[in-house]
């Protein structure tokens, strides 16, 4: 059979049997999107909320609970809590451009590759940049909590405490070699199949 | 959106209801995943009916939101794929010869367009919908001389598909 003969009865392709009704479609219109950039996006707000939940507790706590230097983890978690907060507005802003399903379908292709690709790119480096930051936080408020270290904090040359950032900063950066990978690994676990696949699509469209 | 805005755009879904079936006909690999392509068409429609400003016809607009939404909606590729026929093909054992013969290659037809590939679907789709290249180009953004190669190419796949399935493979 040719597709001109199958033209000719795609015509009376039937819709009655399957057709939704006004209420069922109304119905539809309450419903939330299953689309990837949707669910990108709810997972994205959801993190943000975990996030700023745990450190404005955090924060709240030990402007409340300390005084004098151990003040300063609070400051140190405002500071990464401001990063965080610059890193979801950017992630949330590269979803929110990554669609346009009124356009033409290879320049909607094309923006969600270019889009997802620059998303793809933000997600490794500013996690991977991130991870030594909240290492190092981690390690100093941990450092300062603990009341047998504090004794020695309170040695008047401050050496130990030098060689305790010392050793976490090379620490922390040692260990970002890994977590670069890992991250890179678990990026492109979740998005590499569907780059990979709006690559080979949007190349189809310009093939001639 | 108000209560009107909702009716306007309701009834001409209603009137259209046949594309969005088309469209998830052809992209869905089985009976939930076409459900669930459907119900992400209406709400993406609905989602941009506020800006629809009638600069294209209905039917263009609702082509270009439906196929786009069908083409890169990242499906899990591991679900069942079932393949059915639309609802013109007779479920019931067809009464002659001639008929049963009709029916084998609508399916062999059938089965070939399944194994294109998203793009090809796509234009596929547009050309049994009747649509001129024009359109065809205001809905997908490829130029009207390369839709007309691929058409020709499309033409000569789904010919020796159709033979391939014919002869079992």
């Amino acid at each position: 059979m040719e597709l001109d003969q199958l033209k000719e009865m795609w015509g009376d392709v039937a819709t009655q049997k399957n057709s939704t009704s006004g209420e069922e479609l109304q119905n539809l219109l309450r419903k939330k999107s299953k689309s990837p950039i949707a669910k990108m996006k709810r997972n994205l707000l959801l993190e943000l909320i975990v996030v700023l939940v745990l450190y404005v507790a955090t924060i709240a706590y030990y402007f409340i609970a300390y005084s004098g230097g151990m003040q300063w983890n609070a400051w140190l978690l405002l500071v990464i809590a401001v990063f965080f907060l610059f890193y979801y507005q950017r992630k949330y802003k590269l979803l929110n451009s990554m669609e346009c399903v009124t356009c033409e379908v290879k320049s909607n292709l094309k923006t969600q590759l270019v889009t997802l690709e620059k998303y793809v790119r933000f997600y490794l480096l500013a996690g991977t940049a991130l991870f030594p930051f909240a290492m190092i936080a981690t390690g100093l408020i941990v450092f300062f909590y603990s009341p047998d270290i504090t004794k020695d904090v309170a040695d008047p040359s401050g050496k130990f405490v030098w060689i305790f950032t010392g050793i976490l900063v090379l620490f922390s950066a040692v260990m970002t070699v890994p977590v670069y990978f890992i991250n890179k690994w678990y990026v492109r676990k979740l998005y590499g199949q569907h780059v990979e696949k709006l690559k080979t699509i949007v190349e189809e469209m310009n093939e001639d | 959106m108000t209560g009107t805005a909702e009716q306007d755009f309701l009834q001409l879904v209603n009137q259209n209801q046949g594309i969005i079936r088309k469209v998830c006909h052809l992209y869905g690999r089985n009976d939930a995943d076409k459900e669930d392509l459907y119900q992400e068409v209406i709400i993406q429609l609905w989602r941009a009916f506020g800006s629809f400003r009638g600069e294209a016809k209905f039917s263009t607009w609702m082509y270009r939101i439906a196929l786009n939404t069908a083409i890169s909606n990242l499906r899990k590729q591991s679900r069942k794929v079932t393949l059915s026929f639309p609802e013109f093909i007779p479920k019931e054992e067809a009464d002659t010869e001639e008929e049963k013969l009709k029916e084998e290659k609508l399916k062999e037809m059938y089965a070939a367009i399944s194994r294109l590939t998203e793009v090809e679907k796509a234009i596929v789709m547009l050309y049994l919908e009747d649509k001129s290249y024009e359109e065809m180009e205001e809905i997908l953004g490829i130029s009207n001389g390369t839709l007309r190669v691929k058409m020709n190419r499309i033409k000569d796949k789904l010919r020796t598909l159709t033979k391939a399935e014919y002869h079992g493979a």
